[in-house]
């Protein structure tokens, strides 16, 4: 049987406890959310004592099933002050599911300020004991190599960066990759810096001896796993050599930009003339060209078929960075005007380094450059500007705020946030429906909350034009279906495949009937996602949040953004909608 | 004529006139092109086509080429 372990950071105790009925059925963003709306006071300090951060594997995690490996992470956001959910690759969530471990819940506080620790979770328990002095203040490219050291070099590390430590409200939740690279990230929503307020340095998990996920329906379990293998071997987007396989998630860059929807310059144009050099075709060939450990088709967690990371190598061969992803691209690239991916994945290797979100990093660093304190394009400066964070100067920690942070202390009006976290990688002016889940997600600007850039650009599951406006029932569709899939475990990437392949689909619910022992079909997806959607509003309401909230910045209905020149022309009243039907 | 600047992205850059590469290329074009004419010219398979754009933004086989126009194929592709 799967257990919730309750760890308690003022008594520093980790206790066992049993899954309570109504949490059964649920999983990854399901379950985060759930506690987090239970246990948190919606209007809390989110780095108050009554803030909880909660950490859980999809439903089907640990089960087997194909591109599952995702941890879901919850708490109320420092960033946003509302309800967060942000989720990872990487190895650690499959390790919990093998020892059974269905939820971390760490509470309190405690009363030792600046003092950090490290919680040990195996098959037989948990226990907590005092960060190393070498763990902590360090960069993640030296402390998590010291970590495996001591715990061995097959356990899960879900750990902040000195940014969290520093309690900065960009600050991300870091995991081992496959090869124990801290490069796969719950970045968003400052939740380092929840864990760091807590003074919980790292979670390590060693699953020896544990096992799969016991099946209550094996049959039913083995039917959704072939046909969601089926789907993702088959569709274009996600089969071996596919689009994503080859290219990463870089392949955007190129059809973004033609599109007038790749945000420039902090959003002051939608083509950046040095696309092509920061794209994905681009990657693939620098790590021919250079050889070594370079390298495309890298997966970033076990068992997934997509393996859409990759490995970029310096001009020597050796490595760089991993992972040159579509949005650190961008956030660092076209949105700072550098078209250099030596530069950009320098960046990136810094982001993962301190332990920060790269979007919301890049995004910041867009507005310092707007507001002078380095020019666009600048790269050398850039770098020194995430320095500043690194070692936590007062500029860093304005910095190290956040997008909106930053542009409230220089006055930069051009500031690219919902809810005061950035936005990704499309322009809400050149595409309407990606604006629309920015302005309503109760996460704040997500693109990963309501994916619409698949139907609007790519013309999966049916080709809807961008510049259209009423797009509240695509938004809450795509927001419903993804709260769902983020509590199955399952990477929002096979989406592109069972959104056009049915039987995809049925297996992805099959696979859950085979985990849980349900009777769901396809058409509880959008009720079962919905109930989750419906409760993090219901919290964000709570915490003082309403509709003047659900909002694009001003800006963006005044300004038109080249080469479509367009503004946000979206009525308030089908941003409204979405969650009023 | 209408001259049309083409780009070919990804896995659809085997089919540009130096296969292969990634660059921009120019072609004039009799009056009444159409942009499934053009692919029929540059002999891309359907089947391989995800994403047909006209000045950034998509459009349909039917649509008629016009002067100083700027074309993107790309395969089908996801991700981001």
């Amino acid at each position: 049987m799967s257990k919730i372990l309750r760890v308690n950071m003022t008594n520093l105790t980790a206790k066992l406890e049993d899954v309570p009925s109504k949490y059964r059925l649920m999983g990854g963003r399901g379950l985060t959310s759930a506690v987090t709306s239970d246990e948190v006071p919606p209007t809390c300090h989110p780095l108050g004592p009554n803030n909880k951060v909660t950490y859980a594997p999809g439903i089907v995690t640990g089960s087997g099933a194909p591109t599952a490996g995702r941890l879901s992470i919850g708490a109320k956001s420092p960033l946003t002050g509302t309800i967060k959910e942000s989720n990872a690759g990487g190895i650690a969530a499959d390790k919990l599911a093998r020892i059974g471990i269905k939820a971390i819940i760490v509470e309190g506080q405690p009363k030792e300020k600046g003092k950090f620790w490290v919680l040990k979770v195996d098959k037989s328990g948990a226990e907590l004991m005092p960060a190393a002095a070498e763990w902590v203040g360090k960069g993640l490219y030296e402390a998590y190599p010291k970590m495996l050291k001591k715990f061995g070099d097959k356990v899960g590390i879900i750990s902040i960066g000195v940014a969290g430590e520093k309690l900065m409200a960009m600050s991300g939740i870091c995991v081992n990759d496959p090869e124990n690279r801290p490069s796969r990230y719950a970045g968003r929503g400052g939740l380092g810096a929840v864990m760091g307020s807590k003074g919980l340095k790292a979670i390590v998990v060693d699953d020896a001896g544990g096992a799969s996920l016991a099946l209550a329906n094996k049959e039913a379990f083995d039917t959704g796993r072939k046909k969601m293998t089926d789907a993702l071997l088959q569709h274009d987007i996600t089969k071996p050599g596919g689009a994503l396989n080859t290219y990463g998630t870089a392949v955007c860059v190129a059809v973004i930009n033609e599109a007038g929807a790749l945000p420039t310059r902090n959003f002051s144009s939608g083509r950046f003339e040095g696309a092509s050099k920061i794209s994905g075709e681009m990657i693939n060939e620098t790590c021919k060209k250079r050889g070594g450990v370079g390298m495309t088709g890298h997966r970033c967690s076990p068992g997934c078929i997509i393996q859409c990371s990759n490995v970029y190598p310096k001009e020597d061969g050796t490595e760089l960075v991993s992972c040159q992803e579509y949005e650190s691209l961008w956030s660092f690239g076209a949105n700072c005007g550098i078209d250099s991916l030596d530069v950009i994945g320098e960046l990136i290797r810094l982001c993962n380094d301190y332990g920060v979100d790269t979007i919301e990093a890049g995004a910041t660093i867009g507005v310092a450059m707007e507001a002078g304190l380095a020019k666009f394009g600048d790269g050398k400066k850039a770098v020194e500007l995430m320095h500043e964070i690194g070692k936590g100067t007062l500029l860093g920690h304005i910095l190290g705020g956040g997008t909106a942070l930053t542009a409230d202390t220089f006055g930069v009006v051009r500031c690219p946030t919902v809810k005061r976290q950035a936005m990704p990688a499309y322009e809400p002016r050149a595409i309407k429906g990606i604006g629309v889940t920015y302005a309503t997600s109760t996460m704040g600007a997500d693109h990963t909350a309501g994916y619409t850039i698949a139907p609007e650009i790519f013309g999966v599951s049916g080709k809807v034009d961008q510049f259209i406006v009423e797009k509240a029932d695509m938004s809450r569709n795509f927001q419903y279906v993804t709260a769902f899939l983020d509590a199955t475990g399952h990477c929002l990437f096979v989406s592109f495949a069972i959104l056009d392949i049915a039987s995809g689909l049925e297996g992805m619910v099959e696979e859950c009937n085979g985990v849980l022992g349900t009777n769901w079909t396809v058409d509880d997806i959008g009720r079962i996602g919905g109930d989750i959607v419906k409760k993090e509003r219901a919290f964000n309401e709570a915490a003082g949040f309403a509709k003047v909230d659900d909002r694009v910045p001003e800006f963006m209905k005044y300004e038109k953004l080249p080469p479509h020149n367009v503004v946000f022309d979206v009525p308030d009243e089908v941003l409204d909608k979405v969650h009023n039907p | 004529m209408n001259k049309v600047e083409i780009k070919l992205f990804a896995s659809l850059r085997k089919y540009h006139p130096n296969s292969g590469d990634s660059e921009a290329f120019t072609m004039d074009l009799n009056d009444k092109t159409s942009l499934g004419n053009l692919i029929d010219k540059l002999k891309v398979p359907r089947q391989e086509i995800g994403v047909l754009m006209v000045n950034g933004t998509w459009q349909k086989e039917n649509y008629l080429l016009q002067d100083e126009d700027r074309v993107g194929l790309f395969p089908l592709i996801g991700g981001g």
